[in-house]
């Protein structure tokens, strides 16, 4: 690779739109989550705004949620193999959602335009939403249970919506009749336009400044330039090849199979390498993860360990290698089932962080909890409405070297927030009971993990017939583990409490129903803890028991802490 | 007379404006207790105690108890079974690629935080009392024992029956008169248990502080003589008699940069300007904000250290570009500036304190588009040799005159300022050409020219003594008071009556509580519905006039919300769908009766003259002048330099300069 073009363009000029792409994308961003409807959307980030060349590599990308990175590169891809940009007219909207064609899961919908200046093609804006709900067998469509991707939702190969601003009526009908809420759908889906309208306006507008040809070779520049940055980085990180195993509870259907995943991270020449070969075969249930989630992964960990600041464009992929077996959990073949896959994300981009721990010790802490425990619940109320709200909730962080672990935090991938109780119970006839931190949870050691959450949640009276429920966990049976002699976190567990006394505990995924006067109980995982528990200060035990983080059993048997 | 002292991070800047005209003071602010620098600046100015009748303050007091979390002991009450609202947050982490994130500490710790048995619905329906024994019970002896001066009490669903909370209050009062005790639903009525459980646990923490730092403030006052009036600055933009700000100390947080938007927008407004752009660059940050028909854009999503707080305050929105911003090279060979600032100490490589790292200001040096002379009037010694050693290698670099290297560290400071006013302008349906820049700040009319062409700005009102305008910003402020409510509601026939009716009642309550506070004239009120399309996400503010809801039914409201939010969000006009109310919000005014006139420090002269200057690379001829030396009658064309004792304003070439008969100096694009 060169930058010797410097001379005609200065490196002020390159910052300066540099920083002008990433601020319309920022732009985009803004426009998505604040006009958008669904929860999801509103209250857990779960959206992205991108900017791509004509050849389908990103310019710039705002993502406040990591699973976020470079996801809609298959997808783009595949928009400009089935339309070419010759084809391409001002005001076309394509759509795709399918992830057997660039997709990540159903929900996820890319919505794309391409900019045009002065009647030129320049570039494409595209955006992605997880929306609420895009049918399938259950509502929501993340159906835990489902076994084919056909009872996931609507799929949509690479499609055209509108045509130099004129929309395609059958095809609208064809969408609003497929989802279960069609306002709401609607609504996300004209935000993902509004966002590339932004998007569109503000490229044409820099265009204008710099001149079509001028601007277009300077995004070959930064690009150039970004793929410097992440090879220099990426070379101060000792050379070798480190590994690292980690398992998801089950996939949903097979409940007594853990599914196991494998990382080999090579750093060799400043390029990395993650090959995830000793991987599961891919499974029955809806945790298979198409290439553009290990992707993700993969990008987040390399910004996580090198330099965060360096400019997010496909210049940062291009040292970046993925081997994925064809036909395992990271690579499946359709139509297996896919919706569940950000369980699956999350746990490939731990493995790979703590497969990097080995070559910087100090920079990576112990295994996080890792995980998104996902709810839905769907039904009507008594008046005849529908509703339809989720619930996302995080576990402990790792202890890593001179820090404890974190609390509830989001880790790794996703970086969703709760849901507020006074929002859900506004929205939907539930009521949380309770909402507190999970004594003993967090892996004991020098450093503790952090620990994990106890909820309480209670169907109320004032729904017409059943709620369907689905709860999606992780870390019910596999503990994340502890670093450098630490202690394991604890697991998940989850338990529906019925009107009539009896019990059911929910074996990390589970579709079922729910009545008033039913509650569902869950505790999620803490993270592992760093070093030898016994030689943990003993003003942090004290401070610990005090404030109700261990017990005082835990205190003795695994800090052999005696009180006084 | 009418005396301004507010305390910054580095400065307590002093501004008194009497029959005697201008005077402004800076003295080096005294971190550890905010109250001295005051004194300090008092002193230095040599006035007259006695004789001031309006003396109108802005601390830092406030925000730093909470950033140094150096509070008095406070507890936290809430609803059975959310003790940890506080510690859990909302789970996200703000700054994700950090792989050791650790959360903002609550400034109320888990062992002091208590749960009481009730419970209201979101309908408001109360379906567990309050178990009022237990409170006196468990609760009282633990508050009681606990030694603590406040309590925050934050119950769910309080937001729509805060019946509960106010009877706790009633129930901790009667056995512990002396504990201060604020109730979330009377700080913010607005939905989300965590922010505003966290808004109510910072407003009782910073209480006591406040309550004390204004008494001991006013005892010595009145030690020394003043019989005036005492006024603190609030984060909204207003400020409010000392002794209601003692119940009200969560709107002191961050009233700094609120107080300089006060006052660059009244300045301004003196000479017409009603729809501005304010930018304030000072050492570590840049912050910025719209001003729209006289009035700055408010907001309730504010953080302090990473912790919300749902007040509305002054939409201010800050980036780390300012004179300590460090230039640096990345790997892939580019030049960057910030987000790393050498701060006050060490500061700039120019103040030789030992900073070896270049930074904006020395690159002004080098430019010579600011002279060492100019810096504290002259009161600072400035070694400009070290601002040219610490540039060599960037110059060496990019193969550049130190010069060159100086200019282009200026342009991408720039790049980064303009980035911050379009986020607060083109990102919300704001055009930037439709509005006057108005700089301020030590470094704020340094950079004002280039960046006002940037966003196609064509004009620039630089208030005089542009360096000091927050604390011109305090007395210039009216008294204001917000209050909110949130009443979620589709939008019905019955929507016209629903919004009468609750305004009704805010206004009432509004309009006791500044009788109370003895003002009782010139009263302007403020009607916002916060209204969204149902299941949206965020809620867009529909503004009403007090005669607007007198005649509204539901076809005016329809329109009116789908006119606000086409604007920010570029659909949603003659939209059919279902819309709702969220939320209610009222802003009381009592408005100045006279607005105290700023103007130039006449006896402040530099020696004029031709000087030469590097910009856009290119080295230009220009003219030093002394900025009090400009009148209307005479349009001087740039490059110029104009010094007053506060700041140096850049006049670039392609731009023409005079001063209008308010004492501001109007910059103009002459190409």
């Amino acid at each position: 690779m060169t930058v010797a073009t410097e001379e005609t363009f200065d490196p002020i000029t390159l910052e300066v739109v540099r920083n002008k792409l990433d601020g319309i994308a920022e732009e985009m961003e803004v426009t998505l989550f604040k006009s958008s409807c669904s929860p999801l959307v509103k209250e857990g980030l779960d959206a992205s705004a991108s900017l791509f060349t004509l050849n389908g590599t990103t310019l710039a990308q705002a993502c406040a949620v990591p699973i976020h990175l470079g996801t809609l590169i298959p997808a783009v891809a595949e928009i400009l193999r089935t339309f070419s940009v010759e084809d391409m007219e001002e005001g076309d909207i394509y759509l795709l959602n399918d992830p057997y064609h660039g997709g990540t899961h159903l929900p996820d919908i890319a919505v794309a335009m391409p900019v045009f200046s002065e009647g030129r093609p320049i570039a494409l804006a595209a955006t992605m939403t997880h929306h609420q709900d895009v049918g399938g067998m259950s509502a929501g469509s993340v159906p835990t249970n489902a076994t084919e991707i056909y009872q996931e939702g609507l799929r949509l190969p690479p499609v055209r919506w509108a045509r130099a601003g004129t929309f395609d009526r059958t095809l609208t009908d064809l969408l609003r009749l497929n989802v279960r809420i069609p306002e709401t759908f609607m609504g996300d889906l004209n935000a993902q336009i509004a966002a590339c309208k932004v998007g569109a306006l503000r490229l044409d507008e820099l265009a204008r400044k710099h001149g079509n040809n001028a601007l277009l070779t300077i995004f070959g520049l930064l690009i150039d330039r970004a793929e410097l940055m992440t090879r220099e980085a990426i070379r101060k990180i000792p050379e070798g090849t480190y590994r690292f195993v980690d398992w998801l509870d089950n996939d949903g259907i097979d409940m007594d199979s853990r599914v196991r995943i494998e990382v080999a991270a090579e750093i060799r020449d400043g390029e990395i390498h993650f090959d995830l070969t000793g991987t599961s075969a891919q499974v029955r249930g809806p945790i298979n993860c198409v290439p553009s989630g290990s992707l993700a992964a993969a990008c987040f960990a390399v910004k996580a360990v090198t330099d965060p600041l360096i400019p997010n464009n496909g210049g940062c992929f291009r040292p970046l290698r993925l081997t994925l077996p064809e036909g395992s959990l990271v690579n499946p073949r359709s139509p297996a089932p896919v919706n569940a896959r950000t369980a699956t994300i999350k746990r490939i981009t731990g493995c790979m962080l703590s497969a990097l721990a080995q070559a910087l010790p100090d920079r990576i802490p112990a295994p996080p909890a890792g995980q998104l425990l996902v709810m839905a619940f769907g039904g009507r109320r008594a008046s005849g409405e529908a509703f339809v709200t989720g619930e996302l909730i995080a576990g402990g962080s790792g202890a890593g070297e001179g820090v404890d672990g974190v609390d509830v935090v989001e880790t790794d991938a996703t970086n969703c927030m709760n849901v507020p109780a006074e929002s859900m119970e506004m929205e939907s006839p539930i009521r949380v009971r309770q909402l507190r931190l999970r004594r003993d949870s967090g892996g004991a050691g020098e450093n503790r993990g952090g620990l994990g959450l106890i909820k309480e949640i209670e169907i109320l009276e004032g729904v017409e017939g059943a709620v369907s429920f689905s709860h999606r966990g992780e870390r019910h049976f596999v503990p994340a583990q502890g670093l450098a002699g630490g202690g394991e976190g604890q697991c998940a567990y989850s338990r529906i409490l019925r009107r009539d006394g009896s019990s059911e505990i929910i074996p990390s995924k589970m579709v079922t129903q729910l009545y008033p006067g039913d509650r569902v109980l869950v505790e999620t995982a803490g993270g592992g803890g760093w070093g030898n528990a016994l030689s943990r200060e003993r003003k942090s035990i004290v401070a610990d028991i005090a404030d109700g983080k261990i017990g005082p059993k835990a205190a003795k048997d695994l800090y052999g802490h005696e009180a006084i | 007379m009418r005396v301004g002292v507010e305390v910054g991070g580095t400065f307590t800047d002093l501004v008194a404006i009497g029959k005697d005209g201008v005077r402004v003071t800076k003295v080096p602010s005294v971190p550890k207790r905010p109250d001295e620098g005051a004194f300090n600046a008092l002193v230095a100015s040599e006035l007259d105690i006695s004789a001031i009748e309006d003396l109108a303050h802005g601390s830092t007091v406030a925000t730093n108890a909470v950033l140094e979390r150096k509070g008095f002991p406070t507890a936290f009450v809430t609803t059975q079974g959310f003790r940890d609202i506080l510690a859990l947050q909302r789970h996200n982490r703000n700054s994700i690629y950090d792989l050791e994130y650790q959360k903002p500490a609550p400034v109320v710790a888990r062992l002091d935080s208590f749960e009481v048995d009730e419970r209201v619905l979101s309908s408001g329906e109360v379906e567990r009392q309050l178990d009022e024994e237990a409170v006196l019970r468990e609760l009282v002896p633990r508050l009681k024992d606990g030694n603590y001066e406040a309590v925050a009490v934050c119950l769910l669903n309080s937001y729509v029956n805060p019946s509960h909370e106010e009877k706790l209050r009633e129930l901790i009062k009667q056995q512990l008169p002396d504990l201060h005790v604020t109730l979330s639903s009377e700080v913010t009525r607005e939905f989300r248990e965590f922010e505003r459980a966290s808004t109510a646990a910072i407003s009782a923490y910073v209480q006591p502080v406040i309550d004390r730092y204004i008494g001991r403030f006013e005892d010595r006052l009145q030690e020394h003589g003043f019989r005036g009036r005492f006024s603190v600055m609030q984060s909204n933009g207003g400020r409010l008699p000392a002794e209601a700000m003692r119940q009200s100390a969560v709107t002191a947080l961050l009233s700094g940069p609120a107080a300089g938007v006060m006052g660059a927008t009244r300045q301004a407004g003196r000479s017409g300007y009603k729809n501005l752009i304010t930018l304030d660059i000072g050492g570590t940050s840049t912050d910025v904000c719209v001003v729209t028909e006289g009035k700055p854009e408010l907001t309730s999503e504010f953080h302090i250290d990473g912790l919300p707080i749902r007040i509305p305050v002054i939409d201010i929105n800050t980036v780390g570009a300012g004179g300590g911003s460090i230039v640096w090279i990345d790997e892939g060979g580019m030049l960057r500036v910030g987000p790393h600032s050498a701060g006050a100490d060490p500061g700039p490589a120019c103040y030789g304190r030992g900073g070896q790292q270049p930074t904006i200001t020395d690159a002004h040096l080098i430019r010579q588009t600011m002279r060492p002379e100019a810096f504290l009037g002259g009161r600072m010694n400035i070694d400009v040799e070290a601002a040219r050693r610490v540039f060599e290698s960037i110059a060496q670099h990019f193969n550049m005159s130190l010069e060159e290297a100086a200019d282009s560290a200026i342009q991408l400071a720039n790049a980064n300022i303009v980035r911050a006013i379009q986020l607060i302008s083109t990102e919300r349906g704001k055009d930037p050409r439709d509005y006057v820049m108005v700089p301020y700040g030590g470094a704020g009319p340094l950079h004002a020219a280039q960046v006002a062409k940037d966003l196609g700005i064509e004009t620039i009102v630089v208030p005089p003594n542009a360096g000091v305008m927050s604390a011109y910003g305090l007395i210039a402020s009216n008294f204001v008071q917000f209050e909110s409510l949130t009443r979620r509601a589709v939008v019905d026939q019955n929507a016209g009556d629903l919004v009468r009716e609750t305004f009704k009642f805010m206004k009432e309550r509004a309009l006791e509580r500044f009788e109370g506070m003895g003002l009782n004239s010139n009263l302007r009120l403020d009607f916002i519905a916060d209204m969204r399309f149902v299941g949206q996400a965020f809620e867009v503010p529909v503004s009403l006039t007090e005669d607007q809801i007198v005649n509204l039914d539901t076809a005016e409201i329809r329109r009116l919300f789908g006119k606000a939010h086409q604007k920010i969000y570029f659909f949603g006009e003659g939209s059919e769908k279902p819309i709702e109310f969220v939320s209610f919000r009222l802003g009381t005014t009592a408005e100045l009766d006279d607005l105290p006139v700023l103007s130039e420090t006449p006896d402040y002269r530099v020696d004029e003259g031709d000087i030469e200057l590097f910009d856009q690379r290119k080295m230009h001829k220009g003219k030093l002048l002394s900025r009090s030396s400009l009148t209307p009658e005479r349009t001087l064309k740039g490059p110029l330099l104009l010094e007053d004792p506060t700041s140096t304003l850049f006049v670039p070439e392609g731009w023409d300069a005079r001063s209008d008969d308010q004492h501001n100096l109007v910059l103009e694009r002459s190409e």
